[in-house]
């Protein structure tokens, strides 16, 4: 076996992956190769640094919080009311604006039948246009007469 | 009960069955999450995120492989994926190489080789640290987990000659680093 076969073969023979008859050959070769036997040191040492390594418990409350999460989950795949509950406000606006609308709609029609002088008189009458800040009588007429400021 | 057992109780609604499957892997499972993401709260987010889409996913899980290379697959997935979230704050403050460390030595019989276990394990995290998810994922799987080359191989989706390959340059280029460390030290 060549210097390069056996560097390719280093790691598996580590893992003891490598078949008997090729580890054999691996091995004879090591014994006589000083640069393949101290590449062989160096993959047969980070092999053994995992020899001290820790294996982790998992932490404490871990299988309770992955079922919590799990039935969180299915809670909010499967159930409607968030999103009913999200958009039942918004719905309500709609709906008020659209009944004010309608019902604003209605009650024109029913005071102004017809377009005319007569129709022109009635729109006027609804308009704030029409209502005096300080009518005649009341304390802001007096104060305004006092001062001479009638606007 | 085995995996496949507990798995078609699960499908049939019950589901203490996948209770059980959870507490048979869970401990595997959180280890390989420690190796691959340094951050202990991290491996944690990580193992309960792979059992709850393995919950999600395991109607469909059809047994042409092990449930536990197709769990593991699920892990690896969901680290990498959380290793993309957390890679800017590992780049603005990198690990110090306490993570493995932090409950690792209380059983050590004497100060020398505590001190020494401690060193061994900090020069494994810092040059793990150092590899490529895609040499240190197989090479944590074979050492840590000591899965088959055929497990990986199955749990990755690539070829047993890629395991093979990737292992062995994950040991070269952790040798080269331990090298390097090793001349600046002495």
């Amino acid at each position: 076996m060549r210097c390069f076969s056996v560097r390719k073969r280093l790691s598996p023979y580590v893992d003891g992956e490598l078949p008997g008859r090729e580890a054999r050959k691996l091995e004879s070769h090591l014994a006589g190769c000083q640069r393949c036997a101290a590449d062989f040191q160096e993959t047969a040492g980070v092999h053994a640094l995992f020899a001290g390594a820790r294996r982790f418990s998992a932490p404490q409350g871990f299988s309770a919080a992955v079922m919590e999460k799990v039935e969180a989950r299915s809670t909010n795949t499967f159930s409607l009311v968030p999103l009913l509950v999200r958009f039942a406000g918004a719905a309500a606006v709609v709906l008020a604006i659209a009944a004010g609308a309608v019902s604003g709609d209605v009650l024109m029609s029913s005071l102004v039948p017809h377009r005319g002088p007569e129709g022109e008189t009635v729109m006027a009458s609804l308009s704030l246009d029409v209502f005096d800040a300080s009518p005649p009588g009341s304390l802001g007429h007096g104060y305004l007469s006092v001062t001479g400021d009638r606007r | 009960m085995d995996d496949f057992g507990n798995i078609e109780e699960f499908k049939k609604g019950d589901v203490s069955a996948f209770e059980e499957l959870l507490l048979k892997y869970k401990d595997r499972i959180y280890t390989l999450c420690r190796y691959l993401l340094e951050d202990h709260h991290d491996a944690d987010d990580a193992a309960q995120d792979t059992f709850v889409k393995a919950f999600q996913e395991l109607k469909g899980f059809t047994p042409t492989a092990s449930f536990y290379t197709w769990l593991y697959r699920i892990a690896v997935n969901t680290c990498l994926d959380q290793r993309r979230k957390v890679s800017l704050r590992k780049r603005l403050f990198v690990s110090d190489g306490a993570s493995f460390l932090d409950t690792a030595s209380s059983q050590s019989p004497s100060p020398e080789s505590d001190y020494e276990t401690r060193q061994a394990l900090l020069s494994l995290q810092t040059t793990l640290n150092h590899l490529s998810a895609k040499l240190r994922v197989p090479l944590v799987m074979k050492e840590v987990e000591e899965l088959s080359y055929e497990e990986i191989a199955a749990a990755l989706d690539v070829s047993v000659g890629t395991v093979k390959s990737r292992i062995s340059r994950a040991r070269e280029e952790m040798g080269r680093m331990m090298k390097i460390s090793r001349n600046k030290t002495g």
